[in-house]
């Protein structure tokens, strides 16, 4: 089984306490955050699931407060877990490329 | 025994993303074990469902660990403030396994490794574990140093 889901938008919300921290001065999205954006975007399409792997991720350029972020998913049933590739892009490309694994 | 202020003194993270409150060893360049207290009170539990699952998010799983990384690599070169030096940016993890869910009272003992350290990059490996259970296992993280000149947005954030 392959589908694939086309751009979930999230906007980088710089009301987000998170910016607050990281850092003083110099409000930047620390990329594994950016993970949780592809884990939040992806999880209820995978009901009874839960994240057991981020197989693979990289992070190709710094997300800041008031992005929007376009996630695209694709999942693959590997048998016994699903398996997540996700590009998450900004208007001028992609910022982060991201591998998670669900399993029962 | 290092706690928050020490922490504060080397790395730039701060409330509420410092997510770490302590260091009880290290060797610096090799190894270092740290410490992080999960509350129910952190904000990623803001506004949650009474009946929703409270395991812990792996944003800030992850990134508790990867504060410990940062630790690790600026102990002997701190680095309390990113505007007055370089940011460490997360370029790549791999070989992430969450073996077991994280919940709010649980401690998450951090240990950290670096592998090799180059000029502005680094790799690093290590595992979390909560009362003597591993609940996360990183086989590969790397990072880089940038200046925030280099990183700042065009339009223009405030410093």
């Amino acid at each position: 089984m392959t589908a694939v889901e086309e751009g979930t938008r999230v906007f980088v919300d710089p009301d987000d306490p998170v910016f607050a921290g990281h850092y003083p001065g110099f409000p930047i999205l620390p990329g594994l955050f950016v993970v949780e954006h592809v884990h939040a975007a992806v999880r209820d399409r995978l009901p009874g699931k839960r994240v057991s792997a981020v197989q693979r991720a990289k992070f190709l350029r710094p997300v800041f407060p008031g992005d929007t972020l376009s996630i695209t998913a694709e999942f693959e049933d590997d048998g016994d877990g699903v398996r997540v590739s996700a590009v998450v892009s900004k208007d001028d490309g992609p910022v982060a490329e991201i591998k998670l694994r669900y399993s029962a | 025994m290092t706690g928050v202020a020490g922490i504060k003194k080397i790395i730039p993270h701060r409330f509420p993303v410092l997510l770490v409150d302590r260091v009880s060893e290290v060797d610096p360049g090799r190894t270092l074990v740290a410490h992080k207290a999960v509350s129910g009170r952190e904000p990623c539990y803001d506004g949650l469902a009474d009946d929703a699952d409270h395991a812990y998010p792996i944003g800030p799983l992850l990134e508790s660990w990867a504060q410990c990384a940062v630790l690790l690599t600026r102990w002997e070169s701190p680095n309390p403030d990113v505007l007055a030096d370089k940011v460490e940016l997360i370029t790549g993890i791999r070989g992430v396994s969450l073996l077991a869910p994280v919940y709010p009272g649980d401690v998450l003992t951090h240990h950290v490794r670096l592998v090799r350290e180059v000029d502005d990059a680094a790799i690093l490996a290590g595992h979390s574990v909560v009362a003597g259970r591993t609940v996360l296992e990183i086989d590969t993280f790397t990072m880089a140093r940038r200046g925030v000149e280099v990183l700042r947005p065009e339009r223009g954030v405030v410093a």
